[in-house]
């Protein structure tokens, strides 16, 4: 079933992408344009896609895949962490955003203890900056802070 | 010609032994293996984030000091492929087959221990083949036109399919989806953006750095997070950190023929280290009396690899060195190094900065040796490190992931696009989809793109260019191979494996 899921995906993402390539030009086969390649590869993908969909409609002589049991609470709160950093990397500066993202991954998705949290994530800022914006001068961004 | 290429290394060993150079060589060794042992950042990011730390040097020193990087980047990424299953890098992918199964199996100390000798022996060889090879082998490579680009490419891409896990369909799927992702930006020819979704950062393509950290990196990460059961990192002892003696022998042969097949492959521009490595695990497979046990834990599917990867790298410095071209993330690392020190990459390098090039060459040789002197008896630190608890690490790799892709470009935009490849990389692996061959069309798709072109201009919009020129036809006639023989012997080399995880 999952796979039938994952076929349409793939055929309608082709279908969108030959449309598109073609409004980007197509050229001759004398000069290729810049659609040419989207244009032909989405073609090929479309194929694939519809093989990927038939197969699975013949009856499937192996067990179905499954996703097994998934915390996606979890999974959805690294992925929050991880936009949430880039977006105040640059307003906060390195430090203090690499302190709130630590503490909110140490904390939120691993409920460490708090004294825990806090001395990791400071130790954690702190140890990168000097690693990464003082010995490598990587130009770490800086916020309203200045650091 | 030999006498003048030993003089020459004699006058690059002049070079690469002096103190200040040796100093540089170390550091470079050392920072590059440690950044390469965390997981989720390979020699392309380890060099992204250490190379402001060569601004302050010569261009001579900074080039050595980068090349130590490179190397002992290497070496650290072979230690988080088979401790954790995290491939810094798109060759790492087939280290993590075979080497992370042996390491659940305990067996983490041999296979580390023979994925450094195989390389120290590859880089020693690839380096002496340089070092005779080099100006004959860039005149030969100069007879690879457009068409035998693209054929050779189309080849790579095709075999690694073949070699996928799940099936064939699917990995041509990620192929084809992979060379698409991988042209998004500015067409190279009408100046026009494609694809990039009106995002600025896209019209240069998207980053290769930036995507390879979210597809294995952050999407492991991911994988662990989800799972309801709390996962060890690594459990168990290493048992022995050497090989055995009947290790030694099953391998030899393996590392002899990952070592020629690497280098003769590597120096080939636009192949790389990627595709080498994938084909070195499918012939030690088809060479093994137990081609099944491939992917369990066989020593030989990481020695040859090891022995390739590192032999390649070598072979890709050819290319470099002596037509300026890249072949591939690494390569143009080191591309766009050069010439932020002001050295012009090409043709005229081996003339105009013999210092550079020969010294270069040196202290490669130089570096491999320390590597392979710091990371054996470094390995029990090594697993140390990687034995803290999944809870606090985890954290720790967001964070460097974050702090890489950001370094590339001082953008943040790189850290979304990490982090999109995470969740993109996450879903696929649900969905039972590989990402290796992402990858290499990924990486390959720009040349691709524009040798496919070029073929089409050069011939006037026929097709038979390919199949006119032998050497094209030849590489075509393996893809038709690859593509049939599964439908005529209703097997295929990968198959079935991925039941048995």
């Amino acid at each position: 079933m999952l796979d039938r899921y994952s076929g349409l995906f793939w055929f309608f993402l082709s279908v969108v992408i030959c449309v598109y390539a073609r409004r980007l030009g197509l050229g001759h086969f004398r000069n290729p344009g810049p659609g040419f390649l989207f244009f032909w590869s989405g073609v090929v993908l479309c194929v694939l896609s519809l093989i990927i969909i038939f197969q699975t409609i013949k009856p499937a002589d192996k067990e179905e895949r499954a996703f097994g049991n998934v915390n996606w609470a979890k999974v959805i709160s690294v992925v929050f962490a991880l936009v949430i950093y880039g977006l105040i990397l640059e307003r906060l500066g390195f430090v203090l955003s690499t302190f709130v993202f630590m503490g909110f991954l140490l904390r939120s998705i691993e409920a460490k203890k708090w004294y825990v949290v806090i001395l990791v994530s400071v130790a954690a800022s702190l140890l990168t900056y000097a690693l990464f914006e003082l010995w490598l001068h990587a130009r770490l961004p800086k916020g309203f802070l200045g650091i | 010609m030999s006498m003048g290429a030993l003089d020459s290394l004699a006058y690059g060993f002049s070079i690469a032994l002096q103190p200040a150079n040796l100093f540089y060589c170390f550091m470079g060794a050392v920072m590059g293996t440690f950044v390469g042992v965390l997981p989720g950042l390979g020699p392309v990011a380890a060099m992204a984030l250490l190379l402001p730390a060569t601004f302050q040097l010569s261009p001579v020193s900074a080039m050595i000091m980068l090349a130590g990087i490179c190397y002992g980047a290497m070496y650290g990424g072979s230690t988080t492929s088979i401790m954790l299953n995290i491939p810094g890098e798109a060759s790492s992918v087939i280290t993590c087959l075979d080497g992370y199964m042996m390491a659940r199996k305990g067996r983490a100390g041999p296979a580390l221990g023979i994925s450094a000798f195989g390389s120290f022996i590859a880089g020693t060889f690839s380096i002496i083949g340089l070092v005779f090879l080099a100006p004959t082998l860039a005149r030969f490579a100069l007879r690879f036109g457009p068409p035998e680009y693209f054929s050779i490419m189309l080849m790579g891409m095709t075999v690694v399919t073949y070699l996928a896990r799940t099936s064939m369909v699917k990995a041509l799927v990620m192929a084809v989806f992979g060379l698409m992702v991988g042209i998004i930006g500015m067409d190279p020819i009408a100046a026009k953006p494609r694809f990039t979704l009106g995002i600025m950062e896209f019209y240069d393509g998207i980053g290769l750095a930036p995507v390879i950290m979210g597809l294995f990196g952050i999407s492991e990460v991911l994988e662990n997070a989800g799972l309801m059961l709390k996962r060890e990192v690594f459990s168990g002892k290493i048992t022995g950190l050497f090989p055995t003696r009947a290790d030694w022998r099953r391998t030899i042969k393996p590392m002899i023929r990952g070592t020629l097949l690497g280098f003769f492959m590597g120096i080939l521009p636009g192949v790389g280290n990627i595709i080498p490595t994938f084909l070195s695990y499918t012939f030690e497979k088809k060479l093994s009396r137990h081609p099944e046990r491939f992917g369990t834990g066989e020593i030989e599917g990481v020695a040859a690899p090891e022995a390739c990867n590192n032999a390649a790298v070598g072979g890709t410095f050819v290319p470099l060195m002596s037509l300026g071209i890249p072949a591939n993330a690494m390569m143009a690392m080191l591309l766009g190094a050069l010439m932020i020190y002001g050295v012009q990459p090409g043709p005229l390098l081996i003339k105009n900065s013999p210092d550079l090039f020969w010294g270069v060459i040196a202290s490669m040789y130089v570096g491999n040796f320390m590597l392979l002197v710091l990371n054996l008896p470094l390995i029990p630190l090594w697993v140390q490190v990687l034995k803290i608890p999944y809870s606090y690490l985890f954290s720790f790799i967001l964070l460097f992931v974050c702090i890489g892709a950001y370094s590339l470009n001082n953008n943040v935009t790189d850290i979304f696009v990490a982090t999109g490849f995470g969740v993109l990389g996450y879903l696929l692996k649900k969905f039972g989809y590989e990402a290796a061959p992402f990858v290499l069309a990924f990486v390959l798709g720009p040349l691709f793109e524009t040798a496919l072109r070029r073929s089409l201009i050069l011939s006037n919009g026929s097709f038979m260019i390919f199949v006119q020129r032998p050497l094209s036809a030849f590489f075509l006639g393996v893809v038709i191979i690859v593509i049939l023989l599964p439908l005529i012997l209703r097997k295929r080399l990968g198959a079935g494996l991925e039941r048995e995880e």
